[in-house]
């Protein structure tokens, strides 16, 4: 029976019309060209693009993953996710102002402009195919499947009919980002993020009134979670429970790689070392190497410390309500929303996550379509191209990627075995995208043999990925040929370790005995992104132009930003689950980094801005 | 205040025209705490569009201080911004 009412379906419809009239309020904005339309003409001040960043990751996919994990593994579950904060806060202070310096369009132009010659373009060529339809089709086949889980609980409808409402809601999607681009998606996203968080903050409230607050959900959950692995544990840990395993065997050694090397050394899609994807969008995109930087930090301090509770609270409550196998813990969340929200609220909720759903579709859409047009179609048919034909061209190429989106998600059973490969091409790539910023040496060849090598010891110890590789039997075959146990490393923690060693001596080697990249094209990147770093053997014993941020400097702001991140966290965290006194504690000490953070950053500009320095050629700055 | 060309002025407009959707439910709310939720998100939306309007008032552009050579706002003809081609091949 559907779980909505008439109010719901009425506040749900007028919250999409609203939407889709603030989708369309921006073509005059993006008609200028191709950039204005990519990158919103490089005008996004730092809050419209933190905020951005916030929505786009908030997929309809979120709540139910976190929800998972909070079954299986209580709070502390979400160190599969927490452990990668460290890199984003490295992405803000690090990356984020050389990206934007780069005056890219694209991160994988980053491969012409750092490498050039044939290897460069063709990973270039590569990356850019990979990206717009590999990687969107993966994340827009998985969304949709959550968002399609949803309103199977929620409107109960024929499948045909799920499937048309999905589809309606991926095409009014398009048709918003089409007419207007990147200003389309991030003022789509503002109110998306709104409407959104609202309705994963009611239904927390509604979860917590229902136990009768902290203390009625601590007696529910005192044997520990019901799905969770036998013998029981505290749910309501920050830390996690290694089973009585030490840090070097099982679970103990998976923590180990997560906390101390997953964050740096793995490419995750959406959170690649030193940033990419939409990440690298929305920083192209800021209106000044300031704002990319800024914005990137108020996406982590929301995305990380402020957002997760809602959906952690919803799902300890759905935990003790349902008792769900362990397959199907995510769907508590849903359940959750069907039992408790009023009508009307139930609307809105729902609003929440079709806003989710379209802000993640509406900002691959455009990622997509920037990468074909800009990183294939440009170099290879359309040198010459003035911005307005390459905006017509970026049209079409959305067409073609909400087609090939959709066929994957249709025709590819298995969402996860497609994210294993995803996975698998990044396991051990992560040191090279973040040394390519500082050491004149790694060239394309270095980031082809770091993709290859990974994805070839992946393969070898990976059975999973080798079942979706080749099919069951194809993987059997390749058992009996090479002669291999299914698994020859056992432990994901384990096989990980081996996957980043064996990926970085292959890189490492290949990049020492292939040529560097010409010193005229390096010398070109470092002046206009003027990184810091080993660079001068680049100009020949000639002393090179300063950077333009101190390491030293950036380095403090890095560790700073990630206590301050932390502490936030756990300090939220803590007054969500009524503990005044250690949530006092920590938010002090977030207040304390705060401060000190300002103080670095005016200490960091002071000298800069005092000292002579010496003026960059005017041709270097316009070229 | 209400007329304005800035480029997210309609975020503002977005956010009032949502006002009533919260409300919209009210009456059918279910509980004390549910009707405390239902008026605060409609006082937070209109708080939303109110911020909007005021950050989008005449005067204040989306591109102040851009440090990279930012283009004027309007009346732009095609061409590009400074360098960005971005070095390609």
């Amino acid at each position: 029976m559907m779980a909505l009412h008439g109010i719901d379906i009425a506040v749900c419809l007028w919250c999409l019309l609203v939407l889709a009239w603030l989708g369309f309020r921006f073509p005059g904005r993006a008609g200028g060209g191709f950039e204005d339309w990519l990158l919103a003409g490089r005008k996004l001040p730092w809050g419209l693009l933190g905020l951005s960043m916030v929505a786009t990751s908030f997929a309809s996919d979120t709540p139910l993953a976190v929800t998972g994990l909070v079954g299986k593994g209580g709070i502390a579950g979400n160190w599969l996710w927490w452990s990668l904060l460290a890199g984003t806060t490295m992405t803000a202070c690090l990356f984020a102002a050389p990206w934007r310096r780069s005056r890219l369009v694209s991160d994988v132009e980053f491969a012409a402009l750092r490498y050039g010659g044939n290897p460069g373009g063709c990973l270039r060529g590569f990356r850019a195919l990979y990206m717009s339809l590999f990687f969107s089709g993966i994340i827009l086949a998985w969304v949709l499947k959550a968002m399609g889980v949803v309103l199977v609980v929620l409107l109960d409808l024929d499948p045909r009919w799920n499937d048309a409402v999905l589809y309606g809601l991926v095409a009014l999607a398009l048709a918003y980002t089409l007419a207007s681009g990147l200003w389309g998606v991030v003022a789509t996203d503002l109110v998306q993020l709104v409407l959104a968080s609202f309705g994963a903050v009611a239904l927390a409230v509604l979860a917590s009134a229902e136990a009768g607050g902290q203390e009625g959900l601590r007696a529910r959950l005192v044997d520990g979670l019901p799905a969770g692995p036998a013998g029981g544990f505290d749910p309501f840990s920050f830390l996690p429970d290694l089973g009585g395993q030490g840090l070097c065997e099982g679970a103990g050694l998976l923590l180990l790689f997560q906390l101390s090397m997953q964050w740096w050394a793995v490419v995750f899609p959406g959170n690649e070392p030193g940033g990419g994807s939409y990440l690298a969008q929305r920083m192209l995109a800021a209106r000044s190497p300031k704002d990319a930087r800024r914005g990137i930090t108020l996406y982590v301090l929301l995305h990380y410390a402020l957002r997760p509770w809602p959906w952690i609270f919803v799902g300890l409550w759905a935990a003790g309500r349902y008792a769900l196998p362990e397959d199907q813990v995510e769907k508590g969340y849903v359940f959750a929303m069907r039992d408790l929200l009023p009508p009307g609220l139930l609307g809105l909720a729902l609003a929440g996550f079709l806003a989710a759903f379209l802000s993640t579709v509406d900002t691959h859409l455009n990622l997509a379509a920037g990468y074909l047009v800009n990183d294939l179609y440009k170099p290879l048919l359309a040198r010459r191209a003035g911005p307005r034909h390459l905006l017509r061209a970026a049209r079409l190429a959305l067409l073609l990627v909400a087609a090939v989106a959709l066929w994957f998600a249709r025709s590819v059973t298995s969402v996860a075995g497609a994210w294993k490969i995803l996975i698998a091409l990044g396991a051990g790539t992560g040191l090279v995208l973040l040394l390519r910023w500082f050491w004149w040496r790694i060239n394309a060849w270095s980031e082809i043999a770091a993709m290859t090598a990974s994805f070839a010891c992946a393969f070898v110890l990976e059975p999973g990925l080798r079942a979706f590789v080749l099919g069951r039997e194809g993987a059997e075959a390749w058992s009996a040929w090479s002669g291999l146990p299914a698994s020859p490393i056992p432990g994901e923690g384990a096989r990980l370790f081996a996957i980043f060693g064996a990926s970085t001596l292959v890189w490492l080697g290949v990049t020492l005995m292939t040529p560097a990249v010409p010193l005229a094209r390096l010398r070109a990147f470092y002046e206009r992104v003027r990184p810091s770093g080993l660079w001068a053997p680049v100009f020949d014993g000639k002393r090179p132009p300063e950077p333009a941020a101190d390491l030293r400097s950036a380095l403090v702001d890095w560790a700073l930003t990630t206590f301050l991140a932390f502490c936030l966290l756990f300090g939220v965290g803590k007054l969500c689950f009524g503990d005044p006194l250690a949530a006092t504690v920590l938010l002090l000490a977030a207040l304390l980094a705060g401060f000190l953070l300002w103080g670095n950053a005016g200490a960091a500009s002071a000298p800069r801005s005092s000292a002579p320095r010496r003026r960059p050629r005017r041709g270097s700055e316009s070229s | 205040m209400f007329k304005s060309r800035h480029p997210l002025r309609p975020l503002a407009w977005a956010f009032l025209a949502l006002v009533p959707a919260p409300l919209a439910g009210l009456p059918l709310a279910g509980g004390e705490v549910a009707a405390r939720l239902e008026k605060g998100f409609a006082l937070a939306l209109f708080l939303c569009a109110l911020a909007a309007f005021l950050l989008t008032r005449e005067g204040k552009t989306a591109d102040p201080g851009a440090e990279d050579g930012g283009r004027a706002e309007e009346g732009r003809g095609p061409e590009k911004g400074p360098g960005s081609d971005g070095g390609g091949e």
